[in-house]
């Protein structure tokens, strides 16, 4: 997939986030698709363009926040840069790796993101609802990681063939 | 070799400067990128209101015969209030009582929620050409929101009721009991710095105080569900149930001071 491709994935995916319906949270957490697809980023597409799409991804998050500056695109580009040495490391791309990942990168990003807003005092959620959010946002973006994984594949091989056929 | 190594710190150097660049504009770039946004996110917000009402059909259906035997109730205590109301305004013309001002309210439809779960916020559809202001307080239609955090030229982001960096002031309806109430990013509300000695029990009406300008004195918040005793002995809390459903909001009023 190219890059400009991608990009119209990430507004879309940043469109369906805000749009997201309740029906669709599990115990008041959603998946996190952009970080999600940030992560699919790092793993395809060589450093510069993963950074550079993380950044975007992470912008459009903090896009629609209430926060007092963006917090997602410099932390997008660190787990982007992250999971890029990682994934030269280690074999990322087969079973259920990169899902793992997914889950352990929406983790730290929550974990990270919730540090820093406690260091600049800014009042954090009781703890029962800090684990609740941070234990079903993680498994609900692997999952997500997955479908997304599997369609942007999906998506990828019919225009492989489509180009094929002419 | 070193002219290589250079190139490379560089180039890091400005991404970094770059990503700093970006995380402190994106405040300012907020503004015109959802007003730029807004009609693609009423259409997704008119999907997705479609969406939950099939999803949710047997639960609207029933609700909706409880809602239509209420109205009917509700409809014949309206009528002895009205009763009441214009005895009441007669009276007072007759002691010569200067009414209370009431305020002026904007309604706005919510086109959109923010990406993330660490905040409790909406994008409403009506911005400063509205007359809407940072700052403003937000109600639905059972009682209080929220607060406008900001506002664009044709939306508007409110930080709901349940956001824990929301506080309120506000008071028990049964005793006067001050307090301040803040959000848990949950269904429910907490009220805090109530005294030991506070007079406040479970099913307690809790409304805003009027302390501070942010909230006329006197919108409804909710209902106290629950009272316990802070970690540290000192003081107590109540936990609250809002009137008005956080995760629910489909319309809001916004009072224009």
């Amino acid at each position: 997939m190219n890059k400009a491709s991608f990009i119209a994935v990430l507004l879309a995916l940043a469109m369906f986030q805000v749009a997201l319906p309740a029906p669709f949270k599990v115990f008041g957490a959603g998946p996190d698709l952009l970080l999600a697809a940030g992560v699919f980023a790092a793993l395809s597409f060589d450093l510069p363009a993963a950074l550079t799409l993380n950044v975007i991804a992470g912008f459009l998050k903090d896009a629609t926040g209430i926060q007092p500056f963006g917090i997602n695109a410099p932390f997008f580009a660190l787990w982007a840069f992250l999971s890029a040495k990682l994934a030269r490391k280690v074999t990322l791309d087969t079973g259920a790796a990169p899902v793992v990942l997914a889950s352990v990168v929406c983790l730290a990003h929550n974990l990270a993101a919730r540090l820093l807003f406690a260091l600049l005092a800014r009042p954090l959620s009781s703890s029962g609802v800090f684990v609740r959010i941070l234990i079903f946002e993680s498994l609900y973006t692997a999952a997500a990681f997955y479908l997304l994984q599997r369609s942007l594949s999906a998506m990828q091989e019919a225009v492989m063939r489509l180009r094929r056929e002419t | 070799m070193f002219i290589l190594k250079n190139k490379r710190i560089a180039y890091v150097a400005v991404f970094l400067v770059s990503l700093l660049a970006v995380s402190l504009l994106t405040p300012f770039l907020r503004r015109p990128l959802i007003d730029t946004l807004k009609t693609p996110f009423s259409v997704l917000a008119l999907a997705r209101r479609e969406v939950e009402g099939l999803i949710f059909y047997h639960r609207n259906y029933i609700q909706n015969e409880k809602l239509r035997n209420e109205a009917g109730l509700l409809m014949q205590r309206l009528n002895l209030a009205q009763e009441a109301e214009s005895e009441n305004a007669r009276l007072r013309k007759l002691l010569g009582i200067k009414e209370q001002s009431s305020y002026g309210v904007i309604a706005a439809r919510v086109i959109a929620r923010p990406a993330d779960n660490w905040s409790s916020a909406l994008i409403i559809d009506k911005g400063r050409k509205s007359g809407i202001r940072r700052g403003m307080a937000v109600l639905s239609y059972q009682g209080l929101a929220g607060r406008i955090v900001d506002a664009g030229e044709e939306t508007s982001r409110v930080m709901l009721v349940n956001d824990p960096n929301l506080a309120v002031s506000a008071l028990v309806k049964r005793s006067r009991q001050e307090g301040l109430v803040t959000g848990t990013l949950g269904n429910l509300l907490i009220m805090r710095y109530l005294p030991k000695t506070c007079d406040i029990q479970p099913a307690d009406t809790i409304i805003t105080s009027g302390l501070t300008d942010a909230f006329p004195k006197g919108l409804l918040i909710g209902t106290v569900t629950e009272v316990g005793e802070e970690f540290s002995g000192l003081s107590r809390y109540a936990v609250i149930r809002p009137v008005a459903e956080p995760s629910s909001i489909e319309e809001v009023l916004v009072i224009v001071k």
